[in-house]
């Protein structure tokens, strides 16, 4: 191969390494426009989602509104966890104050589970088991006072039998009061 | 210094070609050569350019799909919360349901008893599983039967249904055993006022 030959070989060469590199070029341009275009296609699948996620917690907001409302009325009445001592000395301030005759009253704390399932959001009850000996309209009296101003209070159990004294009843009670797991909110 | 243009002459003296020229078509070679280099700087300026604005619409993009990820991330976090209170207030109202106040049905129960009818004893107690449900257990000495059905008539109008019912005379004295389910009335949920209000003078 001559000179002559040998240059034009070179350039035949440059030509296609030339037109390769155009189209490299190309190619790169058309990568990058399916990248932004793929990215376009993400956005907009994110746009369907974010719209269902929106009309989902609208959803869920109107669904719970009533329930919200109904759980800010009784919220400040439910004593939390920090307050077991007081919960079991608001029964007992309530038992001496009732000038009754009080057999007996036992104070526990017991875990709050429903089907063996424990309760997350009133994990612990005070159950207060108390025995009074009395007339009856003071025994009923009392229970519906209690009721009236402990509304989250509940009765367990209660047996009425008769009295050691003439029409006095005797009144076994179970007073049980849930504890909350976080602060409520202001009474 | 001057040179003599004859002197300059003599350095480019004609030559000889000593090779040989080249097939006609070699002519194209160079053409084609040219029409390359237009051909990269047309298509090659093209590209670029191209290149570039889709980087650019890439990169708003990108940013623009962040943002709105931000924005679901947010929006589920606010569901998840939202679900959690939910779940904590369905506790409560489940509490608050199934803490109905016990007295106005002892009263009910006690008011009930015609004359010559003395309750020996009255039990009611709560079930622990599912709280709107009451364990009744009462004794009476009673001339007839019929007092109790006087009393479970007072029963249901306080929106208690009772459910397997025994009945049985032991020494003397009737004793009925039943499951009183109450029933939450229609209309809105009570308030803690609403609850107070519930209470009667025995």
């Amino acid at each position: 191969m001559n000179t002559k030959q040998l240059a034009a070989v070179l350039l035949v060469v440059s030509i296609v390494l030339i037109f390769q590199f155009g189209m490299s070029l190309r190619t790169r341009a058309t990568a990058a426009a399916s990248q932004a275009d793929a990215a376009v296609v993400e956005q907009e699948k994110l746009k369907t989602q974010l719209l269902a996620e929106e009309e989902l917690l609208d959803d869920l907001r109107k669904q719970s509104s009533d329930l919200t409302k109904f759980v800010e009325d009784w919220e400040p009445y439910f004593a939390v966890l920090e307050e077991q001592d007081e919960a079991e000395t608001t029964i007992s301030m309530a038992v001496r104050a009732a000038d009754m005759l009080n057999l007996s009253q036992r104070y526990e704390q017991v875990p709050h589970t429903i089907n063996n399932k424990s309760n997350d959001s009133l994990p612990i009850l005070v159950r207060s088991s108390l025995v009074f000996d009395d007339s009856y309209p003071k025994l009923l009296n009392w229970m519906g006072e209690m009721e009236r101003i402990e509304p989250t209070m509940r009765v367990g159990k209660v047996l009425l039998s008769r009295g050691s004294r003439g029409n006095d009843v005797k009144m076994e009670l179970v007073l049980e009061v849930p504890l909350r797991a976080k602060s409520p909110k202001k009474k | 210094m001057l040179i003599n243009a004859r002197n300059i002459d003599d350095f480019k003296t004609e030559r000889k070609d000593l090779l040989p020229a080249l097939p006609v078509t070699y002519r194209l070679v160079p053409i084609l050569f040219y029409l390359s280099l237009a051909f990269l700087a047309v298509v090659g300026s093209t590209a670029m350019w191209h290149a570039r604005v889709a980087l650019q619409r890439y990169q708003n993009v990108v940013q623009a799909t962040s943002a709105l990820q931000g924005k679901i991330d947010a929006t589920k976090a606010a569901r998840s919360e939202l679900e959690k209170a939910i779940r904590e207030a369905t506790d409560l109202e489940n509490w608050v349901l199934g803490s109905m106040p016990l007295q106005p049905l002892i009263v009910e129960i006690v008011r009930s008893m015609d004359e010559g009818t003395t309750i020996v004893d009255l039990g009611i107690e709560r079930d622990p599983e599912t709280p709107s449900q009451l364990r009744l257990s009462l004794t009476l000495n009673s001339d007839s039967d019929k007092q109790i059905e006087e009393t479970m008539q007072k029963v249901r109008l306080l929106d208690y249904r009772e459910f397997s019912p025994t009945q049985s005379m032991v020494n003397g004295n009737y004793e009925y055993r039943a499951s009183l389910l109450w029933r939450k009335p229609s209309g809105p949920m009570p308030s803690p006022q609403d609850r107070a209000k519930e209470i009667v003078q025995p």
